[in-house]
């Protein structure tokens, strides 16, 4: 599932940039050390794997432990032996200049924040990596390595992709290159193959929790444990419906979705509206794919005959019910209906109340057919 | 943190530092400024991340401390408090702003830990001498017009100080070139210079190098290693990253074998330069050089203005040259002519040209002619 | 100065714009053009810089072999600039050997130029050599446990030697051809050659300049040396139209 909306920002309790917590991807973790300890470290470095993983939380991981020196403060042992973990203590100095974004031999690459418009802009364009170049063509300015992070490669626009070739391929001593990517297959085949690819899968839900817990310490079990199962494997997506009180809103769709082919009209309207104000594009987003995702969970239960984890009480009814009132030819077309639909009225900025109103309606529609 | 300061001590050295830190920053700790109170004294430091200004100054500190503040913010503010004024700085631990007082006026200020600030400090630099501001400022100055200001070639983007021996003398040189022109010039080693490596210092740093030069009449304390530079001017210390590459075999396109040598009064040969090349395209600014017995003529053209020459007295003995220069360029190197001779030292019209001052011995320019 | 054939329209405006009487200014019609500096950088020679390849690697691995060679001399041939000299610098500097000119060892005395070294590299050997000289090198080396490097541009078969006793030792030299450049060493020697002169060249330069150069290593070094005359001579990066202009007019 990819992630519900860009709004993310600096101010994040969860950014990459701050955050010291770091769950599932031991094996990711042991490769880059074995690396680092051989003294065979690779100049650049490719993290690949879905949105909200921890890809750019490694990245800066990667770049805490090189920038402070390679010894970690959690696995340097008495007797100077390797490090065992890319960890750094968020009170070291080094880790407190990266979260500030002063430290000078790290260089982030990032889409741009566009005042005008308010929003981050949709790409990373050329003259943000021309950077790259004027911060590689000076030496450190603590003694140590220097490394970028481009923060997605996806992101990159065709001219920004060929200036990071550029340094990719003629990387300077004692320099170090992370590229975080969500969609690997969408790049230049030719950075691809400059790189050291390292894949992190999805977590493990109860990682989820655990690291839900460690950003959110308010927040209850149930709710971590039902924002686990709406995440799917995915801490980033989980923080990211966390934010837009994701698991209510799943809650009142569920209900709603639960109660057809007897519409609840009134219920149906209450809800819609609340997506109509122009601010609520990031509310809308995420409605949107947590329709898509119940409806493509019920075809593929209903395919399958594989319960799915049920996250709000009755889903599974709700699902049985609707499966076993068509034939699931039936229900594809309406699942593809209701995308092109939801695709259309965010990339139009059609009504979304009526849009959703829609939506309820062919699905009660086919119900009762 | 507590301290009192007067208003003009604190301007000066914020005048000093502020210019440092970029006003467009997305990260806010890079638009501060650090101010660290002890032992009687308030420390500024500005960074830009490729260098780093730390300025010292005298104040009355009732409590030690240290914190950052919006550096163009507190600039602002101290410039229009009245002259002659007292200034009160003061963080409560944990308040979270900084509270600047002075007569009636008060200011709270946003503020940022200072372990979140940027550190150029650390790394040994194990190579140090002393050096007068003076020679300093002339090998800055004679060199710094010959910098490339184009990325590409990003290791020519600064000056390169090395040490070296010419015919059996230590020296220390500055050496700059775009491609075009070269600058060389000499100053006699320091003690301690021996070692130095060669260093090729951005461009930048040299124009906050050269302000503070400005400031001080004595000795500049320099510190190096071969990734860092730091110069000490007694209240204010300047820490430069260098450019990471290498700097070109520059002394294989000084040429040696030029034999045609032609001394000229270079307050006229410039003024001269200047008039004539006033009629070109602003682009190339060709002039024309013709050397023909005891006459120099200077001439230029251009499509839509017209054309222009003049002739100037010259005492010439070698073989008739025709040559092209951009006048630009011949101007830049006339300006660095304090005495009143210029030295042309010529081969062709396609050969590397040699100019000197003919009362400095110690700068030596490269200019390659254009084909005209 | 010269004053080149130029379009009939510009040829009125010059006339208008020419007073009579200075007719030695600068001609319009041609824009001055800024020669540059010839700021050489100096090649990159070690072990690490040389790029191995097909038509390299026997050479290579010869040269990492030693001193484990079976007889005292090797000999390296292959076309101009393909090679030979860097990887004999990377074995002098290996062997602490000298280097000399073939031309140069005209009648000069081996005890001279050999002092007490243990290793020589002859470069150009097939240019002329003073035979004798050779071959009394070839046999102090020989005593001392020493070695040989010679580079040329044909074969020791090839060359033209008259003393028979020279050609006999020769003969029985390990010799060692360096092909042309194949695919992968054109990419790698462009990225090298403009790397020794601090140049990045992007994917879309290099795979414009690979399909439509001759498969030679001067060609690439004197494309290389001119796309950098020309940036410096106009202050431009190097960017794939410049490189396009400049192959124009190769």
């Amino acid at each position: 599932m990819a992630r519900a909306d860009e709004t993310e920002t600096d101010d994040d309790i969860f950014s990459p940039r701050k955050n010291d917590a770091f769950l599932g991807h031991e094996e990711a973790e042991k490769t880059i050390l074995d690396a680092w300890n051989s003294k065979r470290m690779h100049h650049a470095w490719l993290l690949c794997g879905p949105r909200g993983v921890g890809k750019a939380t490694l990245a800066y991981r990667m770049a805490r432990f090189i920038l402070s020196g390679g010894e970690a403060d959690g696995g340097a042992g008495l007797f100077g032996d390797s490090p065992n973990g890319l960890y750094v203590d968020p009170e070291n100095p080094v880790f407190r200049r990266i979260a500030g974004g002063g430290h000078g031999d790290l260089k982030v690459i990032e889409r741009k924040y566009d005042e005008k418009k308010k929003r981050l802009q949709g790409e990373i364009t050329v003259d943000s990596v021309r950077t790259v170049g004027n911060f590689m063509s000076k030496t450190s300015a603590e003694g140590g390595w220097r490394v970028v992070i481009v923060d997605a490669a996806d992101e990159l626009n065709r001219n920004a992709a060929n200036a990071i070739l550029k340094v990719l391929e003629e990387p300077p001593a004692n320099a170090l290159m992370i590229l975080v990517a969500h969609h690997p297959g969408r790049l230049l085949p030719t950075i691809r193959s400059r790189c050291r690819r390292l894949n992190l899968g999805v977590l493990e839900e109860h990682q989820v929790v655990d690291l839900l817990g460690r950003c959110c310490p308010d927040m209850d079990l149930g709710d971590r444990d039902a924002l686990s199962g709406l995440a799917e494997g995915s801490v980033g997506r989980a923080l990211q419906l966390h934010k837009v009180g994701g698991l209510e809103l799943y809650t009142e769709l569920v209900t709603l979705i639960a109660a057809l082919p007897n519409a609840d009209v009134a219920g149906q309207h209450k809800f819609a509206e609340r997506f109509s104000a122009a601010d609520k594009d990031a509310s809308f987003a995420t409605i949107t794919e947590l329709l898509h995702w119940w409806l493509a969970r019920m075809i593929r239960f209903a395919a399958t005959g594989q319960a799915p984890r049920e996250i709000v009480d009755g889903e599974l009814p709700a699902m049985q019910r609707m499966a076993a009132s068509q034939p699931l030819d039936q229900w594809l077309e309406v699942w593809e209906k209701i995308n092109e639909l939801m695709g259309a009225t965010r990339g139009l900025h059609l009504d979304r109340k009526q849009a959703l109103l829609n939506a309820f309606f062919m699905l009660e529609e086919t119900m009762r057919n | 943190m507590k301290l009192t300061i007067e208003r003009a001590a604190l301007l000066k050295s914020l005048t000093h530092v502020q210019s440092v830190v970029e006003r467009r920053n997305t990260i806010p700790i890079l638009s501060n400024i650090l101010l660290r109170a002890e032992n009687d004294q308030l420390s500024l430091t500005a960074t830009d991340m490729d260098l780093e200004v730390v300025e010292t100054t005298i104040a009355e500190v009732a409590e030690a401390g240290a914190t950052t503040t919006p550096a163009h913010t507190l600039y602002e503010i101290v410039r229009k408090l009245p002259e002659g004024s007292q200034v009160q700085i003061s963080l409560e631990p944990g308040a979270g702003r900084l509270t600047l007082s002075a007569g009636r006026s008060k200011f709270n200020l946003a503020v940022l830990p200072v372990d979140d600030f940027p550190v150029m400090s650390g790394g040994d630099l194990p190579v140090s001498f002393g050096l007068a501001a003076a020679e300093l400022r002339g090998l800055i100055d004679r060199a710094e017009f010959a910098i490339s200001t184009e990325e590409t070639r990003y290791y020519l983007n600064g000056i390169y100080f090395h040490a070296t021996d010419a015919e059996g003398t230590k020296i220390l040189r500055a050496v700059a070139t775009d491609g075009h022109r070269l600058a060389r010039v000499e100053a006699p080693l320091p003690d301690g210079a021996e070692n130095m490596p060669g260093v090729i210092v951005p461009r930048k740093t040299i124009g906050e190098l050269r302000k503070l030069i400005d400031e001080t009449g004595e000795a500049v304390d320099i510190a190096m290693s071969d990734t860092k530079i730091r110069f000490g001017f007694g209240k204010a210390i300047l820490t430069s990253k260098l450019i990471d590459g290498t700097f070109p075999d520059y002394e294989r396109v000084i040429p040696s074998g030029n034999d045609k040598t032609l001394d000229i009064e270079c307050k006229g040969f410039a003024d001269a330069v200047d008039r004539v090349s006033a009629i070109s395209i602003e682009k190339s600014r060709a002039v024309k050089v013709v050397l023909s017995g005891t006459t120099l003529t200077l001439s230029a053209s251009s499509p839509e203005h017209g054309t222009a020459s003049e002739e100037l007295e010259i005492n010439y003995d070698a073989e008739d040259i025709e040559i092209g220069f951009n006048s630009r360029y011949l101007l830049d190197i006339a300006k660095q002519v304090k005495g009143d001779t210029l030295n042309l030292l010529m081969s062709d019209g396609s050969s590397p040209t040699i100019l000197r001052d003919t009362d400095d011995l110690s700068a030596l320019y490269v200019l390659m002619p254009m084909r005209v | 100065m010269t004053r080149a054939k130029t379009p009939p329209e510009k040829d009125i405006k010059n006339q208008k714009a020419n007073l009579p009487g200075q007719t030695d200014a600068i001609s319009a019609e041609v824009a001055p053009q800024q020669l540059p500096l010839a700021l050489e950088m100096r090649p990159a020679l070690g072990r690490d810089d040389f790029m191995v390849a097909q038509s390299n690697s026997e050479a290579v691995a010869w040269i990492d072999q030693w001193p484990n060679w079976p007889v005292p001399a090797l000999c390296l041939y292959g076309p101009k600039g393909c090679g030979k000299s860097h990887l004999a610098e990377v074995w002098r500097a290996r062997s602490a050997a000298l280097r000399v000119m073939a031309r140069d060892l005209d009648g000069v005395h081996p005890d001279d130029l050999l002092g007490d070294a243990k290793g020589l590299v002859i470069e150009d050997a097939d240019s002329g050599l003073d035979e004798t000289v050779c071959f009394h090198i070839y046999n102090m080396l020989k005593e001392r446990g020493g070695h040989l490097l010679l580079t040329a541009t044909q074969p020791p078969a090839r060359w033209k030697v008259a003393l028979p006793d020279l050609k006999s030792r020769l003969g029985a030299a390990l010799v060692c051809e360096i092909s042309p450049p194949d695919d992968d060493l054109m990419v790698g020697l462009l990225l090298k050659l403009f790397a020794d002169r601090q140049i990045q060249a992007g994917p879309q330069t290099i795979s414009y300049i690979l399909p439509r150069i001759e498969r030679s290593f001067v060609a690439l070094s004197e494309l290389v040396a001119a796309v950098d005359r020309r940036a410096l001579a106009e202050k431009r990066a190097v960017t794939l139209p410049l490189v396009r202009s400049v192959m124009e007019e190769l």
